[in-house]
C-alpha cells in the first residue's frame, strides 16, 4: 500500500488524489496527517500542493459528475477530521464508476462519510454566520471592522463569501485564530483576499483601538456591546429561564470572542 | 401615566425590549435577497440565529416596541392602560441607529418592530411605517424587517408598510371570539382578521404581478419615478399616504416583493379555557385560508397577577406549548390534518407522549411499515422519521436494501421508530405490537429526554444483564390520554 500524504488543504488533498490515481487506485490511500500513526508495511510519499493538478481534479468532478457533488466534496475537504482525504478519495473512485447519481448511494460508507463531513462543515459555518462578532478597529491605514473566530473546520472562505455580500460597503477583516489566517475585504468589492495574521498583531490592534476611542465613548465597541447586552438580558423571559437549552443551542466553543458572554 | 422624556437610549432599550419579549416570533427566514450595493445587508432564506437568551430562545432580530404607551386595556399585557408602568418611546432615528450599529457588528439579522397603541391604531401604524421607511430609504438598510400590523389601522398605511417589510404579522392573541372580548376588550376578531386578509391579498397580487412581468419579459424602470421627497416628510405628517406601486420603489434599498417572507400570527396558550383541538383547528384554518407562513404559540405568563386569568405561579404551560408546536409541524410538513390528531371527544394532547406517537398508537393496525417499499406519505407517519430522513431513505433504497443501522445513520430516531417499522421484513429486537408495552417504552424515552440524561447513540444493543431501561412488563393500567 502506498499512502499519499499532503498538507490537508483543499489543493493538497486534490493533488494527492491526482497522484494516487496515477499510481493506481487499487494500491493507494490518502493521508492528511504528517505521518503520525504510520503503518509498518506501507510506503509513505509526501506531495506538495500543486494548484494546477488540483484544478484538474476539481474540473473533472464538476464536469463528469456535477456541480452539487463538487460543492459537497469541496466542503468535505474543509473538514477538520483526519479521515477526510481518504473518504473523499474512495468516494471519488466509486463516483467515477457510478456517475452523478452517486450522492444517493447513502448505504455506501464513503458516500455517507462525505455526506456527514459536508453536513458538519456547513453546520459550523451556518452557526458562525450568526455567532461571529465584528467590532470597529483602527490601525495606521484607517478604520475597519474586525471579527475573530476559532472554528474547527477551515470555513474562513465560506464565511467571507457571506460577508462580502452582506457587509459589501464596509472594510473588514475576518481572522481565523486557530489557523492564523485572515480574509481582507475592501468596501465596494465583491472579492476578498487571504493573508497570514499573527495573534500579536490582533492583540495590539484591539489594545490600540481601546486606547484611541476610550471605552467610555458612546460609540466605542464596549458601549455598543453593553447596549446589546442590555437588550439580550431584557428580552429573556424570567419565567422560562433555561440555561441548559441556551448552552445546547449556542455551545461555549462558539463564544470565544463573544465579549458579551464573558 | 408616567411618561419620561429624558431617558437615555440604553434605558429606553431596556424598557421597550422587555415589553416586546412575549412576542414569540423572532424568525428571520423566508426571504432571500442579495445586497443591493447601495447599503448594508442581505437576507438568507434559512434565517440566522445570532444569539440565545437565558431562556433558550433564539435572538435573531432586534425585537422592540416603538412605544409602550397604550390606549388598550388587554388583561394579559403589562403595558395595558390601567397599569402604572414607566412609559417611553423611541424616535425613528433611534430605532434606525440601533438597528444599523447592531447589524454591522453582526449581532442581529434585522429589526422586529411592534408597538403599543398610541393615540389611535392608524397613528401608531404611521409611526411604524415612518420608521421602517426611514431605515430602508435613508439608512439604506437591506436586511430583514418584521413589522406588526396594528389591528384597526387604516388599510392604506398597512399596505404601504408591506413594501418595506419582509414579514408582517397580526396577532390573533386568543383562540375564541368570546375570550378575546373578555380579555382584550379593545380588539375584535374582525379588526384582527381584516388586516390579515389584506396582507394575504397584497402578497398574492404582488406574486401575480411579478409572474406576469417575468412572463412578458418586461423589466420596469424602477429608478426613474421614485419620489425621494416623501422620504423626508416631517414626522408630524400623518396623512395617509398613497399606496405605492412596485415600479415606484427604489430598487436599491427595498425588497423586490411585497412582504416576501409572508405573514405570521401568534396565539396565547392557557389564558382562556380553549382546548388544544380548538387551537390546532384554528391554526389549520389560518394556514389554509390565510396562507400564513407560521402560527406561533406563546405559553401564557400572568405578568399582571390578574385574578380573572389563570395563575402561572407554577410556571407557564410550556409542555402544552411544546405539544402544540409538535402538532403544528405535523400539519405543515407531515401531511396530517387537525381532525386526525384530536377530536371533540379527545380534545387535548397527551402530556406523556408526543402527538405523532400518540396518533401511531391509536392506529397500530397501520404498522409496522416496511422501510424498503412504503410510499412517502406512509414513511412520514412513522414516529422518529422526519421529512429529511424520508428523502434520504427514498434516494438510498433505489440502490440497496436498507437495514436498521443504515437508516439510523440517515437520521431516523430509532428509540421511537423501532416499534413501528420493518427493514426487509425483519423487525427490531425490541419490537412488539402491544400498545401498553410501546407506551411504557416511549414514555421512558421521553422521561429520559426530559431529565436531560444523554443516551449513548440512538440505537442500543439489548444486553442480558441490563434491565434499567428496557421494561418488558406491560403497564397495569392503561395510560389516560386526557390529562
Amino acid at each position: 500500500m502506498i499512502i499519499c500524504c499532503c498538507d490537508g488543504s483543499v489543493d493538497g488533498i486534490f493533488t494527492a488524489i491526482y497522484r494516487a490515481w496515477e499510481i493506481g487506485t487499487s494500491r493507494t490511500a490518502i493521508s492528511v496527517t504528517d505521518g503520525e500513526n504510520m503503518e509498518l508495511f506501507s510506503e509513505y510519499r509526501f506531495f506538495e500542493a500543486d494548484s494546477r493538478l488540483a484544478a484538474k481534479v476539481a474540473s473533472s468532478i464538476s464536469r463528469k459528475l456535477s456541480q452539487e457533488i463538487y460543492t459537497q466534496v469541496y466542503n468535505a475537504a474543509l473538514s477538520y477530521e483526519d479521515d477526510r482525504g481518504d473518504a473523499i478519495y474512495h468516494f471519488l473512485i466509486d463516483a467515477f464508476k457510478v456517475g452523478p447519481g452517486i450522492a444517493s448511494h447513502l448505504v455506501n460508507p464513503y458516500v455517507m462519510r462525505v455526506f456527514e463531513l459536508d453536513r458538519n462543515v456547513r453546520r459550523e459555518a451556518h452557526n458562525f454566520l450568526g455567532f461571529l462578532r465584528f467590532g470597529q478597529y483602527r490601525d495606521a491605514q484607517g478604520s475597519f471592522m474586525l471579527a475573530r473566530f476559532a472554528p474547527r473546520n477551515d470555513i474562513l472562505d465560506l464565511m467571507s463569501h457571506h460577508f462580502a455580500d452582506r457587509l459589501y460597503n464596509e472594510n473588514w477583516l475576518i481572522a481565523d485564530t486557530s489557523r492564523h489566517l485572515c480574509s481582507i475585504h475592501r468596501a465596494g468589492n465583491r472579492e476578498y483576499i487571504f493573508s497570514d495574521i499573527t495573534d500579536e498583531y490582533l492583540n495590539t490592534l484591539v489594545d490600540a483601538t481601546r486606547e484611541h476611542t476610550g471605552s467610555a465613548s458612546i460609540d466605542s465597541n464596549e458601549a455598543i456591546e453593553a447596549l446589546f447586552e442590555t437588550f439580550r438580558s431584557s428580552v429573556s423571559i424570567e419565567a422560562r429561564h433555561n440555561e441548559k437549552l441556551q448552552q445546547q443551542l449556542m455551545p461555549l466553543r462558539y463564544r470565544t470572542y463573544m465579549n458579551t458572554y464573558t | 401615566m408616567l411618561i419620561k422624556e429624558d431617558l437615555d437610549i440604553k434605558e429606553k432599550l431596556k424598557i421597550l425590549s422587555d415589553s416586546a419579549k412575549y412576542d414569540a416570533a423572532c424568525t428571520s427566514s423566508g426571504s432571500s435577497r442579495d445586497n443591493s450595493g447601495a447599503g448594508v445587508g442581505n437576507t438568507v432564506s434559512s434565517g440566522i440565529c445570532h444569539s440565545f437568551a437565558a431562556d433558550g430562545r433564539c435572538i435573531s432580530l432586534l425585537k422592540i416596541l416603538f412605544t409602550n404607551e397604550c390606549i388598550f386595556d388587554c388583561r394579559y399585557c403589562m403595558n395595558r392602560r390601567s397599569n402604572d408602568v414607566l412609559r417611553t418611546s423611541f424616535t425613528p432615528e433611534e430605532v434606525c441607529t440601533l438597528t444599523m450599529e447592531f447589524y454591522r457588528r453582526n449581532y442581529i439579522e434585522g429589526l422586529f418592530l411592534s408597538s403599543g397603541i398610541v393615540v389611535s391604531p392608524t397613528h401608531t401604524m404611521q409611526l411604524l411605517l415612518e420608521t421602517v421607511r426611514m431605515l430602508r430609504l435613508v439608512y439604506h438598510f437591506n436586511g430583514y424587517i418584521h413589522v406588526k400590523g396594528i389591528p384597526g389601522a387604516d388599510p392604506s398605511v398597512i399596505e404601504e408598510t408591506g413594501w418595506y417589510a419582509d414579514r408582517m404579522s397580526v396577532n390573533l392573541e386568543l383562540a375564541t371570539a368570546d375570550a378575546l372580548k373578555s380579555i382584550a376588550p379593545n380588539k375584535s376578531r374582525k379588526s384582527i382578521l381584516t388586516p390579515m386578509r389584506q396582507i394575504q391579498l397584497g402578497i398574492r397580487r404582488n406574486e401575480q404581478l411579478i409572474a406576469d412581468s417575468l412572463f412578458s419579459g418586461h423589466i420596469a424602470d424602477c429608478s426613474a419615478s421614485h419620489d425621494i421627497g416623501a422620504v423626508n416628510s416631517p414626522a408630524t405628517d400623518y396623512r395617509p399616504l398613497p399606496v405605492m406601486h412596485p415600479q415606484m420603489r427604489d430598487p436599491r434599498s427595498s425588497p423586490n416583493a411585497y412582504v416576501p417572507a409572508g405573514q405570521s400570527t401568534q396565539m396565547i396558550i392557557g389564558a382562556a379555557p380553549e382546548t388544544d383541538y380548538q387551537l390546532v383547528t384554528i391554526a389549520e384554518a389560518l394556514y389554509r385560508n390565510y396562507n400564513l407562513k407560521r402560527v406561533f404559540y406563546s405559553a401564557f405568563v400572568n405578568v399582571n397577577n390578574d385574578s380573572a386569568l389563570p395563575s402561572t405561579e407554577d410556571g407557564p404551560p410550556l409542555l402544552r406549548e411544546h405539544r402544540l408546536y409538535q402538532a403544528d409541524w405535523l400539519l405543515r410538513f407531515y401531511g396530517f390534518t387537525a381532525a386526525e390528531l384530536l377530536s371533540e371527544a379527545h380534545p387535548n394532547f397527551n402530556t406523556f407522549i408526543d402527538p405523532k406517537c400518540d396518533w401511531a398508537l391509536q392506529h397500530l393496525g397501520d404498522f409496522p411499515v416496511e422501510i424498503n417499499t412504503a410510499p412517502k406519505s406512509r414513511l412520514l407517519r412513522i414516529p422518529g422519521v422526519g421529512p429529511r430522513s424520508v428523502e434520504r431513505i427514498l434516494k438510498a433504497r433505489r440502490h440497496a436494501r436498507l437495514t436498521f443501522s443504515d437508516i439510523a445513520r440517515m437520521g431516523v430516531v430509532m428509540k421511537r421508530a423501532r416499534y413501528f417499522i420493518t427493514c426487509d421484513g425483519k423487525t427490531d429486537e425490541l419490537f412488539r405490537q402491544d400498545e401498553d408495552y410501546i407506551v411504557s417504552q416511549l414514555m421512558d424515552a421521553e422521561h429520559r429526554h426530559a431529565l436531560q440524561i444523554s443516551q449513548n447513540g440512538l440505537y442500543r444493543q439489548l444486553s442480558l444483564f441490563d434491565d434499567n431501561n428496557e421494561n418488558y412488563a406491560p403497564l397495569a393500567a392503561p395510560i389516560c390520554n386526557n390529562v
